[in-house]
């Protein structure tokens, strides 16, 4: 199975337009006709648990962007959550993210004044 | 030998015992304690025995007594017996005996003027009586500032050494020490030290070193230099830079609220060298200072270096060395960082470390396991818990 067939064969349950030669061959890969049966299941369960949207409504489903879209940019947006969150959680569990070797900050100032407490060696 | 020992150990338990404790600023606990006697220099330059006074000292107190070597009438005259006697200007039959026979006897009083950081200022009245001479033979009245182990030499006479002695000369001399808090002796103390320069435009560089001793004793500590490219002003110019180098010591004493006075002598110096070839000629131009500062334990201070200044000068080119060109008449201070005249380059350092910002940052901790909670106690008996 590869992601070209797994796009055309969700791209037909869809019901948008595909190129039949490339559903042919899709289906020749038995990964994507596994594939292909989730899709179907997942669509029949959709259809049970949507209720219908009202009619003032129906149109915002038409101008948004094809769900499939959406699918993807949601796992896209799982995997980048899912990447910060990883980043962040890695970012506490270290015991110092400064550099070891430079110095803390002072919390006051002295100065050697010349004349006073320094003086010229030669 | 039994003697000198009897007579230091005596003189010490004596000013134990006879003058209160003073209180010392910053509670550390340290008492100062001067030692003054003679130390007896051997035919090959080494220290030999020595018989000296030490007394713990009190601002405002004056502190009398004797020190003789060299008996009259003995064959050669020998300088090898010598002897501390007279504390508090009471002399016994003894100390009579000793000090009317004594080829040599040194008087001498002082009084403690105050003490700081290890540091103690001393008014010392000291006279040199030869062979029973109630005319001073040498004298010497001065006020002494002493650093902590510091000894000043103040007098010197020879002898005739052979067997069974071998001192060949005798000198006067005082050093200042420090008693230390004996609950506090044994405390170990770690210094991280940083040394950061900033220069004009804001890039930092740093070193850092980190030093373990015991508290009261005062490590040294060197940087790796700090190193500035000398720009070329021609194209033969030798290849140059300017070499920072910082160091020092540092001694730090915990006092008994868990604060750390600290007690930093350091130095600047600024060398041109080429790296390439050979050390640098000359000593480098800077300088050095003392500071005395309490911090808590882990509190990071920043001690800020004056600027630097004076100048460097040598041979620009190979060609320059050849002749042994000679430096400009008068050669004043340059106001620019860099110049070449007459076959050398001199660079000043002021203007060539304008905007500079040259720091220490020091951090005193306890050693990982020692507890950091109110009086330090000694590492010890922390290490039995």
């Amino acid at each position: 199975m590869n992601m070209t067939y797994t796009e055309i064969l969700s791209a037909l349950v869809d019901g948008e337009s595909v190129d039949p030669a490339a559903v042919a061959a899709a289906l020749e890969d038995a990964g994507a006709r596994a594939a292909l049966v989730d899709f179907v299941r997942l669509r029949n369960a959709a259809r049970a648990d949507a209720a219908p949207l009202p009619a003032s409504l129906d149109r915002l489903r038409a101008a948004g962007p094809p769900r499939r879209v959406l699918r993807w940019a949601a796992a896209a947006a799982a995997l980048v959550l899912t990447f910060m969150a990883g980043l962040l959680t890695a970012v506490s569990w270290r015991p110092d993210a400064r550099d070891p070797a430079a110095p803390p900050q002072p919390a006051r100032v002295e100065r050697f004044e010349p004349g006073v407490d320094w003086h010229p060696s030669n | 030998m039994q003697m000198r020992t009897w007579m230091v150990v005596g003189g010490l338990s004596f000013g134990v015992s006879a003058l209160p404790a003073p209180t010392i600023a910053q509670d550390t606990g340290t008492q100062p304690v001067l030692h003054v006697g003679l130390r007896a220099v051997k035919s090959d330059g080494s220290r030999g025995r020595d018989a000296a006074w030490e007394t713990i000292n009190k601002p405002g107190e004056t502190f009398s007594a004797w020190v003789h070597a060299g008996r009259v009438g003995t064959a050669d005259e020998q300088l090898c017996v010598m002897r501390a006697a007279g504390r508090g200007g009471t002399l016994t039959e003894v100390d009579k005996r000793g000090l009317d026979t004594a080829l040599h006897a040194w008087k001498f009083s002082h009084t403690l003027v105050s003490h700081e950081g290890g540091r103690q200022v001393v008014d010392f009245d000291w006279q040199r009586f030869d062979r029973g001479s109630p005319t001073p033979a040498a004298s010497g009245k001065q006020r002494l500032t002493l650093g902590e182990g510091q000894t000043q030499f103040l007098d010197l006479v020879h002898g005739r050494s052979g067997p069974p002695c071998d001192t060949v000369a005798v000198a006067f001399e005082v050093t200042a020490k420090t008693r230390e808090d004996p609950a506090l002796a044994d405390t170990v103390l770690r210094y991280d030290l940083w040394l950061v320069r900033q220069d004009r435009s804001g890039r930092k560089e740093r070193r850092h070193v980190i030093l373990s001793a015991l508290q009261g004793t005062a490590p040294e500590f060197h940087f790796p230099p700090l190193h500035a490219e000398v720009p070329k002003l021609q194209p033969d110019q030798y290849d140059f830079r300017v070499a920072t180098r910082v160091g020092g010591s540092i001694r730090g004493r915990l006092t008994r609220d868990g604060r750390v006075v600290l007690e930093l002598e350091t130095y600047r110096s600024d060398v041109l060298e080429q790296p390439a070839s050979r050390p640098p000629s000359r000593p480098g131009r800077g300088g050095s200072g003392r500071k005395v500062l309490t911090a808590a334990i882990g509190e990071a201070i920043e001690v800020q270096l004056p600027p630097a200044g004076g100048y460097s000068s040598t041979f620009a080119t190979a060609k320059a060395e050849g002749e042994r060109a000679a430096p400009p008449a008068g050669s004043p201070l340059s106001r620019e960082p860099v110049t070449v005249k007459n076959g050398r380059i001199e660079v000043s350092y002021g203007p060539f470390f304008e905007g500079e910002r040259l720091s220490i940052i020091l951090q005193v901790r306890k050693p990982d396991g020692t507890p950091d909670d109110g009086v330090a106690l000694p590492v010890v008996a922390a290490a039995g818990r």
